[in-house]
């Protein structure tokens, strides 16, 4: 078992004539939370697209559990353990809270999810329970596109853990959501990844959310790695305050 | 639901004692639950999934050509007797007919699902109105390809094998076939909703990315729900062209001027995406077709074309849309007026 | 004992006075405030309305909340502060209901609209009296009122889904009015359309998501800002002007606006509701999605808009801690109506709507 669940080694991507990745090498090791910081448009979402199949990449590997997975497409991917989430909160608007959750239980081989599966049995019910662990079980039969921003939010966060992932990397989720309710999206992300072992990985500007919840940071400028390293160590590097943090 | 219930006591008596009571209207009935057959299918993929079909008529067409072929090769020489233009005259004892009949209805919906999945690797590739001008295409492709074939008699067609029974007992029997397939179609669907697979469906249909995202398999889902329609318009169409007497490709097998955008205005009258929709909106469309065909003659079209544009431009939800939205309680949809939900709002 | 209060007023009017825009220093300052002030934190809170309830059931747990979080910012003061966002700790964990629910019984001591029109020093340049609105049959905000001067600046802050954006929207005439009037200097602008708003009333709404034309350059975005003007040459000199006050967009007038910056788009955002020349401003969320550096650089922006300009701002912020020390006034908003009034140094002092909204 290796210890790096995902490893970037040496990834470029370009659109027409833009670089949005140039020779990106990171790891993510099993069972840690490891943040992705910088400026917007330094590729940070390429990075992440690049990782989960949005789009083949122009040279470089990236492996997953030890196997190569760049060529795969994201449906493949997802069947393999790796979910991510979006930043503009994508969820299925005309199905209710309950019916989202359903849909996202595991579709791997083995699982429960046949394709004639009872919408009324052991699915269902851990689906209610993890719209109560995200404090929606209040809301669980309205349809999801009435909801509040910030409830969606949950709701894709939740629709995530319902598939039981071996990594999630989650793309700004905690943009636009109320500063206390940060709090409990950062403690139940810790629970999900002390309690049911999921791997995060987490593109954020928040600050207050990386530093306390990442163990390792990495920080793109301009398409390329600027700095890695522990919270507190990038918090101080001259290089990522002057690229992104700011000084005062 | 006791209004659901209702609804099926009431279909059901109807389906059963129609006939009976309005003899001479028996083909016309036999019609409508052809229409119901036709509508539902059509929103498997069109409604439910998103993927709007123009071509489910090819399936009908198929169907009804695999039918007749195998009812008048078994016996006879297929492409004798089309070239023969009536002049063979094949006489079918009893058993040989209804034995040509089933086997030849089961053959047209299984080629047909074997049709659909071939298809569905090249169109399932398409999104919206591409998927549905490439299935028009596909559908206007099978009829111009069956005229050129001479063996199922080319642009003459076939002329139909005689059901050997009493002339009284005829417009029955067919009707029955109609119902009885119909009510499986419906049934099936009903069954097939209350799985995974109806989110599933709705899932591709809100935002197929996503689901892919998730790691649904989605082409898989869509194979499954074409192919399910696929066969019940193969077997419908095989009934058919032997309620006709005569098929041919234009007007016949693969009517796509009528029947097949008939099926699509169905669906989005009666509430694309629901259970009934299309079912009312069969129903619906079928009584002022025939009123209009009645009364009105002349003017059938316009007001078919006239309801058609009512429906897409001011009532996009259909019958069962605006039901829902009337009184949501009753279709056990929760509206939450208690706590105040903010769309939109951070 | 005398002295910790007058240290507090002192505190207090040090963060007033330093124009409650610049940052890290002032917030710093307040933090260590309130760090030290813990008894008068106490008795303030007392004083408030809000807290008759909930903290003085708890007075044991709020002090060693409060104790766990002075501790923390001590730790934290000597660490490099993050500018844009004041560091801070996520330790304060409470569910969606039971925030509800604290929030309920402390908005059932909301302010009333003498209060609110003394927040806004009586000027009442714009009033919202008694809105109820509302999005199709849905009605989001009840009963709901607002009282802000002449180049005065309010921040909402609240829950998700409590109707922040919705204010803005029904200013603007995005939402279904069901009853209630919007007045702003004497007119009442409630039934007016959007266009009107704008280039009648004088006020101007910038979006929360990316609302610039990616395909069109920055100089065709702000001449699109001037699109109700009644002849070309005028949009065309507003923008003008708008390019003599900010060298950065100048610089940039020719690129398509696609690839400008997180802070420079938003900069581009709000110098196009400029070109009309509004006196209120709507902003909704300044700052979302942008990073550390820029955030800073909005708020400054903005600043200066109120300050030099004269213009009235009236937004939503998700970085309550951010926005209410830049404002003049906060509403915190919960279920459609408003729980709390204050100043912004107040609310940001006020240890509920700390625990409450701010995340600790």
């Amino acid at each position: 078992m290796s210890e790096n669940i995902i490893e970037v080694n040496n990834v470029s991507k370009a659109f027409g004539g833009v670089k949005a990745n140039v020779d990106i090498s990171m790891v993510v090791e099993r069972g840690s939370i490891t943040g992705i910081i910088g400026p917007n448009g330094c590729g940070k979402s390429t990075l992440f697209n690049s990782i989960v199949g949005y789009h083949p990449i122009d040279s470089g590997s990236i492996l997953f559990e030890g196997n190569e997975i760049s060529h795969l497409v994201v449906g493949d991917i997802a069947r393999l353990g790796m979910l991510r989430t979006f930043q503009q909160t994508r969820i299925y608007g005309e199905m209710d809270c309950v019916d989202n959750m359903q849909i996202s239980v595991s579709h791997r081989p083995g699982s429960q999810a046949t394709m004639f599966a009872s919408r009324r049995g052991e699915i269902r019910e851990r689906a209610e329970q993890l719209l109560e662990f995200v404090g929606l079980y209040s809301k669980r039969n309205l349809i999801s596109g009435d909801l509040s921003f910030g409830q969606q939010k949950l709701l894709e966060f939740a629709m995530a853990l319902m598939n039981e992932p071996k990594v999630l990397l989650l793309d700004e989720p905690t943009a636009g959501i109320n500063p206390t309710l940060i709090n409990g999206l950062i403690d139940r992300l810790r629970r999900a990844n002390e309690e049911l072992g999921i791997t995060l990985c987490v593109i954020e500007h928040n600050m207050r959310v990386i530093m306390n919840l990442a163990s390792d940071i990495y920080c793109l400028s301009n398409g390329k790695m600027l700095a890695s390293g522990k919270p507190e160590d990038l918090q101080n590097d001259p290089r990522v305050i002057d690229a992104y943090l700011g000084g005062h | 639901m006791t209004n659901e219930k209702i609804l099926y006591l009431g279909l059901g008596i109807f389906g059963i004692v129609g006939p009976m009571l309005f003899p001479n209207y028996t083909l016309q009935i036999a019609m409508l639950w052809i229409m119901v057959l036709m509508a539902s299918t059509w929103d498997i993929t069109g409604g439910q999934m998103g993927y709007n079909s123009l071509g489910n008529i090819t399936f009908f067409g198929v169907g009804m050509y695999v039918c007749a072929a195998i009812q008048v090769s078994m016996f006879y020489d297929l492409a004798e007797y089309t070239a023969s233009y009536g002049a063979i005259k094949p006489v079918f004892t009893e058993s040989q007919y209804f034995i040509g009949l089933i086997l030849g209805i089961v053959a047209g919906g299984v080629v047909c699902v074997g049709l659909s999945l071939l298809l569905g690797l090249a169109v399932f590739g398409l999104r919206g109105p591409y998927f549905a001008i490439g299935t028009l295409g596909v559908a206007v492709a099978m009829r111009e390809i069956v005229t050129t074939m001479d063996t199922v008699g080319g642009g003459a067609g076939i002329s139909m094998p005689f059901l050997p029974l009493p002339i009284e007992y005829r417009s029955l029997f067919f009707y029955v076939l109609c119902f009885l397939l119909a009510v499986a179609a419906h049934f099936t669907i009903r069954w097939m909703f209350s799985t995974q697979f109806g989110l599933a469906a709705n899932a591709i249909r809100d935002d197929e990315d996503k689901a892919e995202a998730m790691g649904i398999p989605t082409l898989r889902y869509k194979q499954f729900g074409w192919a399910v329609a696929a066969f019940y318009m193969g077997c419908i169409g095989a009934v058919f062209g032997n309620m006709s007497g005569y098929i041919e490709p234009q007007n016949i097998a693969f009517p796509l001027p009528t029947f097949g955008i008939f099926m699509v205005a169905m669906a989005l009258l009666g509430g694309k995406g629901t259970l009934w929709g299309p079912v009312i909106g069969a129903i619906a469309f079928h009584i002022v077709k025939e009123t209009t065909w009645t009364y009105l003659l002349d003017w059938q079209y316009i007001v078919l074309g006239l309801v058609l544009i009512v429906n897409i431009v001011y009532f996009q939800q259909g019958i069962m849309g605006w039901l829902k939205s009337m009184y949501p309680e009753k279709f056990g949809i929760v509206v939450d007026k208690s706590t105040n939900v903010s769309k939109g709002d951070a | 004992m005398a002295k910790e209060p007058v240290k507090k007023t002192a505190a207090k009017a040090a963060s007033t006075k330093k124009a409650p825009v610049k940052k890290p220093a002032s917030l710093k300052k307040a933090v260590a405030k309130k760090a030290v002030a813990k008894e008068p934190v106490k008795k303030t809170a007392a004083k408030a309305a809000s807290t008759k309830k909930a903290p003085a059931k708890k007075p044991a747990s709020l002090k060693k909340a409060v104790v766990k979080k002075a501790l923390a910012k001590a730790v934290k003061k000597t660490k490099k502060n993050v500018s844009g966002y004041g560091g801070g700790s996520v330790d304060v964990v409470m569910s969606v209901d039971q925030v509800a629910r604290e929030a309920a019984s402390i908005a059932a001591n909301a302010p009333t609209v003498k209060e609110l029109q003394k927040l806004a020093n009586n000027e009442n340049y714009l009033t919202i009296n008694n809105l109820r609105a509302g999005y199709g049959k849905m009605e989001i905000l009840h009963e709901f009122s607002l009282s802000i001067g002449r180049g005065q600046s309010l921040c909402l802050i609240g829950p998700n889904g409590a109707g922040k954006s919705t204010v803005l929207h029904s200013i603007f005439g995005f939402t279904n009015i069901f009853s209630g009037s919007i007045i702003v200097d004497g007119q009442d602008v409630t039934a007016l359309t959007p266009s009107q708003k704008l280039s009648e009333a004088g006020i101007a709404y910038i979006l929360q998501d990316k609302s610039v034309f990616p395909q069109m350059t920055v100089e065709e975005n702000l001449l699109m800002g001037g699109f109700l003007k009644d002849r070309p040459a005028e949009a065309k000199a507003a923008a003008e002007m708008v390019f003599d006050k900010y060298s950065r967009l100048a610089d940039r007038r020719d690129k398509p606006a696609g690839v400008l910056s997180g802070g420079e788009r938003r900069l581009l955002e709000i110098s196009r509701a400029l070109v009309m020349q509004p006196q209120v401003l709507l902003v909704d969320e300044p700052s979302i999605g942008l990073e550390p550096r820029f955030i800073d650089m909005v708020f400054e922006i903005l600043d200066d808009l109120q300050k030099k300009d004269g213009k009235t701002i009236i937004m939503v912020e998700q970085n309550a801690k951010k926005g209410l020390s830049f404002a003049d006034v906060g509403y915190v908003l919960v279920s459609g109506e408003t729980a709390i009034a204050d100043t912004g140094s107040a609310l940001l002092d006020n240890p509920d709507v700390g625990r409450l909204f701010l995340g600790g």
